[in-house]
């Protein structure tokens, strides 16, 4: 039951999403963060091959006069419920594009 | 938030200089993350406190909604909030963690 309504979401990452609501996989990670930041460079890796311990770079302009602290937070926001769960644990670099030149 | 998790809560994050909220111990890290964090701040020659929030549901879900921010470790410093391994990580290269220790008095 659980599992249906999840595929039936029908959000942009249904296509490459895994069929379990408690698991992720770079695809997903990489498409909500493409969603939040269009344009962005978004590298994602599964760190373990487990589908839970990934890395992530991400450059976007909507970093531009924001904190690390505040850049970190706008990339938990994007991921939103993939943190409280799927995502066991996130190794993250944010930078500005400006930071990159 | 309930106002007397809230002043629990304030109540850690203040109770010494620099405090690691962390999975496991200081002794016994049970994260690779939070043991790099404990790792810098041996490096860095500052006293500092750990509190384990495998052992504390409540703090360790209090805590993320207090700050904000879903992951654990956590360091603060003086009371603020210096962000999670990656950033301390970070300023510890670029020297910044250093400053904010001294300027927190905590070196």
């Amino acid at each position: 039951m659980q599992r249906r309504r999840y595929l039936q979401k029908g959000s942009a990452t249904s296509r490459s999403d895994t069929p379990y609501p408690f698991m992720t996989n770079p695809e997903v990670i990489r498409s909500r963060l493409l969603t939040a930041f269009p344009g962005a460079r978004v590298d994602v890796t599964d760190l373990t091959g487990t589908l839970d311990h990934f890395q992530a770079v991400v450059v976007a302009r909507e970093f531009d006069g924001k904190s690390r602290i505040e850049q970190h937070k706008m990339v938990y926001a994007a991921l939103g419920d993939l943190m409280s769960g799927p995502i066991h644990a996130l190794a993250l670099t944010t930078r500005r594009p400006s930071d990159d030149s | 938030m309930i106002d007397a998790l809230r002043t629990r809560l304030e109540s850690l994050i203040t109770s010494h200089k620099v405090v690691l909220f962390m999975k496991g111990t200081k002794q016994f890290p049970a994260c690779g993350f939070s043991n790099a964090v404990v790792q810098i701040l041996s490096k860095e020659g500052v006293p500092f406190e750990t509190f384990n929030i495998l052992a504390d549901p409540e703090v360790r879900q209090g805590l993320k909604e207090y700050s904000n921010w879903p992951t654990y470790p956590q360091l603060y410093v003086d009371g603020k909030f210096m962000g999670g391994c990656d950033i301390v990580t970070e300023m510890h290269r670029s020297g910044e963690l250093g400053k904010e220790l001294g300027a927190a008095g905590a070196k």
